[in-house]
């Protein structure tokens, strides 16, 4: 089931992607070692951090409980991380099967985070070989737009950072679990912070991108992720697929990690301290502040928004009639200069931006001499292009904006 | 591919918690959602096909089943998929000194009874009934009739939403 809903790299673009890299450039427009941009909102909970990679998102939440603890490390706390590979990802993620994917990833960044000890456990202890609390990292994948590994460690760090477990007082005998408004909740010890990064690795190690897509993961010979904390310490590697790698691109590699490393600590950092400082002024919290938030978009754009709505379905009920009659010269420019550029946000969702009108009028700006007229050109090189064309044509181009507009998803959730 | 139904399309719910593997509890929402996008879409018009829903809790601050069932509806208008009717959810609380509320209560323990109804769009009829705790025939008549009220606003937002991008 899982194979036929699997998104397939077809050989076109991937003769693209690798031409494109020839000419030293990449399908976003990034340079080889630009990363994307990551974003950090903080939910209501403590330990609740939503992380976007450019489009790739994850939610991750903190939990804990008090657990025995194992009997090899009697006076250590538990730390469990688990990713969850959903269908809201991607469509061949299954919900109940561990596939292979969820097992690296899973596995590199308890790497990167646990093994290296990045947590104090022994401060989770509460009781030798009773009680100690056992943290639980649930890592939610929304979206899979590439990378999705060093958007989870971020978002895993971030939550950890952000968290804080409720005291625990002990009178003799009993152990009191203090609410949070009986008692400052603790934050977690955190001796130094790992994050994840990675690089693909092309053509036997010509080209090295960083912070891939998905569709340069599925492109790349093979993937190097490096766990990296700000002081520049390796806490991981893997190296994943197949390639010939010269061991002084992999020290290159590692050392760009570090620089990239200590920029993103120091950003959950200043996120963190942003939303506790927003905690103790008592200002709104949440996801609901970001996603209510309107973007600043211009009225006149929003109405040609608008008018995109509303004039499609219209003319497309009018094609039949008009086909017969004709249409006036008046309504074609009109719906003419409703152009609107569907943007792509990932697999399956799309925004629906208008088109900027100076764009047109630069192209026909071009072609002609006239520079200061370039408004008045474009219209009326269009009014004469649509009367030679049939009214045909015409209504093929409504009909795809009409289709257009419908595909058309809201990517925050 | 077992679950390939030949008269129409097979409806996959798939609720996640935000913390925590899916206990009871999710399983139940999960039915009803399930429950619920069964009767609503048009699943007859797909057969041998599947539908994939995937629901993800990110902050749970009251309502939490109603959101869940909102949501879902949203959702399926996004994706153009054939519906019968839109649906939406509306929560009702019984206090325990008689009132009806459909803001959740800052105290749990002054909840007495938890009505949740999900309506449809065309005729206004009740397509899921949920109540927890325990209540009166009028207190259930009342509540119903005070979620039908409410479950306009939630049609008029939806419908706003949906046209304004």
């Amino acid at each position: 089931m899982s194979k036929i809903r699997e998104y397939t790299i077809s050989n076109c673009e991937k003769n693209f992607l690798l031409k494109c890299l020839k000419d030293q450039t990449r399908l976003d427009g990034r340079a080889f070692d630009e990363f994307r941009n990551i974003e950090i909102e903080f939910g209501k909970d403590y330990g609740c951090c939503c992380v976007s990679l450019g489009q790739t998102r994850v939610l991750a939440q903190v939990t804990c409980e008090i657990q025995v603890p194992k009997s090899s490390r009697p006076s250590e706390g538990i730390l469990n991380i688990n990713i969850e590979l959903n269908p809201i990802a991607a469509p061949n993620f299954e919900p109940t099967s561990k596939n292979d994917l969820f097992t690296q990833l899973n596995r590199t960044l308890e790497k990167c985070l646990k093994d290296s000890k990045a947590v104090d456990l022994e401060s989770l202890c509460i009781k030798m070989s009773e009680k100690v609390w056992a943290l639980r990292v649930d890592v939610n994948v929304l979206n899979h737009e590439g990378n999705i590994l060093d958007c989870a460690s971020i978002a895993a760090l971030s939550a950890l950072h952000h968290f804080r477990r409720p005291d625990v007082t002990c009178d003799g005998e009993d152990f009191i679990i203090h609410k949070y408004s009986q008692r400052d909740p603790i934050p977690i010890v955190i001796h130094h912070y790992p994050v994840c990064i990675t690089y693909s690795i092309f053509e036997r190690g010509e080209f090295i991108l960083a912070d891939p897509t998905l569709l340069e993961e599925g492109v790349a010979d093979a993937f190097l992720t490096v766990g990296m904390n700000s002081y520049k310490e390796l806490c991981g590697l893997h190296l994943g697929g197949k390639a010939e790698l010269n061991p002084d691109i992999l020290i290159q590699i590692t050392q760009k990690a570090g620089n990239r490393a200590g920029i993103v600590v120091e950003q959950i950092k200043k996120a963190v301290k942003e939303e506790n400082e927003k905690r103790l002024e008592d200002k709104s919290i949440g996801f609901h502040n970001k996603l209510c938030s309107t973007k600043n978009i211009d009225f006149e754009d929003l109405e040609t928004c608008f008018d995109q709505w509303r004039i499609a379905p219209k003319r497309k009920h009018k094609d039949t009639e008009k086909n017969m009659i004709g249409e006036t010269v008046e309504e074609q420019i009109q719906t003419e200069n409703f152009s609107v550029k569907i943007e792509k946000k990932g697999s399956q969702s799309a925004v629906l931006v208008p088109e900027e009108f100076e764009e047109v009028g630069r192209v026909w700006g071009d072609s002609d001499e006239d520079e200061d007229a370039v408004v008045e050109i474009p219209k009326k090189i269009q009014t004469v292009s649509l009367l030679d064309s049939d009214s045909e044509e015409e209504s093929t181009i409504v009909l795809n904006a009409n289709s257009q507009t419908k595909k058309m998803e809201e990517i925050t959730i | 591919m077992a679950k390939v139904l030949t008269d129409r399309a097979y409806i996959e719910m798939n609720y996640r918690p935000k913390a925590g593997l899916p206990c009871v509890q999710d399983r139940f929402y999960e039915a009803i959602l399930k429950n619920t996008c069964e009767t609503a879409l048009a699943a007859s018009l797909f057969p041998r096909a599947s539908v994939v829903i995937t629901l993800q809790e990110m902050h749970d601050n009251g309502q939490l089943i109603s959101c869940a069932i909102n949501a879902a509806c949203l959702a399926c208008l996004d994706s153009g998929i054939d519906m019968r009717f839109m649906f939406a959810a509306m929560t009702c609380f019984l206090t325990n000194n008689g009132d009806l509320h459909l803001r959740t209560p800052e105290v749990k323990e002054d909840i007495d009874a938890i009505f949740v109804f999900v309506f449809d769009s065309v005729k206004k009829n009740v397509i899921v009934s949920h109540t927890e705790g325990t209540f009166k025939t009028e207190n259930y008549k009342l509540a119903l009739e005070k979620c039908r009220e409410g479950s306009e606003t939630v049609f008029k937002f939806m419908r706003k939403e949906i046209t304004k991008e």
